[in-house]
């Protein structure tokens, strides 16, 4: 490991090391300040784009869950209040089963999910954790700083339960909450 | 001669070799399918298909809620319900509650154009 950095090759890691950080920085000058990057929300992100942003909440989210601060038993009562909140908060992003997003939020990108398998792609906590604090850069609001910590744990537990709260259910058990604008059930029912 | 021969091969090879990819990507669907499958394709990452479904050439399209539509084009029903064809699958897909009643799938009140592109993008997948 020695000869690694002997003279001659010091020099060269040197040339290496400053080559990559000008090339390096021209690129995020021409990203930053030269526009060339297409921020707009009518084109995806470009494919390892998406992949590393999305890898990195993954990651980020994984890492704080807590496990603690999810509900400890769920009961049907809870997945009822759950269903409300979810129906007032969250249901024009993300819809709801058999209930489409609102048109508006068709129209972003990141597009919100559906989150019928939410509970397959995560624990219990990292929904808690999701819900309560956001992410940054994908419209997901930190709902912590406007709902009681009830309310977030009453939704993880409808979360839970969604794939067993059938479409009928669910517009039985949300029936007088305000439906968000322009989200819905199919016209006429 | 083995050289002009080799030579020709390795043209040939390299010709094929730089074309498939062009045509794999041209993601055609097949005659009678009228929409644009590119568009098709950014519009089922946009419509968020695949928060349900596995689907191929779809950013993130891992869902386990509906059946994966991988190989879709060779599919034989929609839904179970349908014989699968393109108008069939429009129709599905314009009001999935009206073809399986209390289906958790929404109608996504796809545009007629929408709902022509997704169709072609389904119809490539072999």
């Amino acid at each position: 490991m020695g000869k690694v950095f002997s003279k001659p090759l010091l020099f060269g890691w040197l040339a290496g090391l400053a080559t990559v950080g000008v090339v390096g920085g021209v690129f995020a000058l021409l990203v930053m300040f030269g526009g060339v990057y297409d921020t707009s929300a009518t084109k995806p992100h470009l494919k390892i784009v998406a992949w590393a942003v999305h890898h990195t909440m993954i990651s980020a989210v994984g890492r704080r869950a807590d496990d603690a601060q999810a509900p400890k038993a769920i009961t049907p009562p809870m997945v009822a209040a759950g269903a409300r909140v979810y129906q007032a908060r969250c249901a024009a992003c993300h819809g709801a089963p058999g209930m489409a997003r609102a048109d508006w939020a068709r129209a972003m990108l990141p597009t919100p999910p559906f989150l019928l398998d939410a509970r397959a792609r995560w624990t219990p906590g990292a929904l808690y954790k999701i819900v309560h604090d956001g992410v940054k850069m994908t419209a997901m609001p930190a709902w912590g700083e406007v709902e009681s910590a009830q309310h977030i744990a009453q939704v993880v537990a409808f979360l839970q339960a969604m794939p067993k709260v059938s479409p009928e259910a669910y517009r039985r058990i949300t029936a007088g909450v305000q439906p968000p604008a322009g989200s819905g059930f199919p016209a006429g029912r | 001669m083995p050289l002009g021969l080799s030579r020709r091969t390795g043209f040939a090879a390299t010709v094929a070799a730089l074309a498939l990819p062009l045509v794999a990507c041209g993601a055609r669907a097949p005659a009678g399918v009228a929409g644009d499958a590119a568009a098709g394709q950014v519009a089922v990452t946009r419509m968020a298909c695949g928060s349900c479904h596995v689907i191929p050439g779809a950013e993130e399209a891992d869902g386990r809620v509906g059946p994966p539509l991988t190989g879709f084009a060779k599919r034989q029903m929609i839904a179970g319900v349908l014989a699968n064809s393109p108008a069939n699958l429009e129709r599905y897909l314009r009001a999935p509650d009206a073809v399986v009643p209390g289906n958790v799938m929404p109608d996504q009140h796809l545009s007629d154009k929408q709902l022509r592109d997704i169709t072609a993008y389904l119809f490539t997948l072999n």
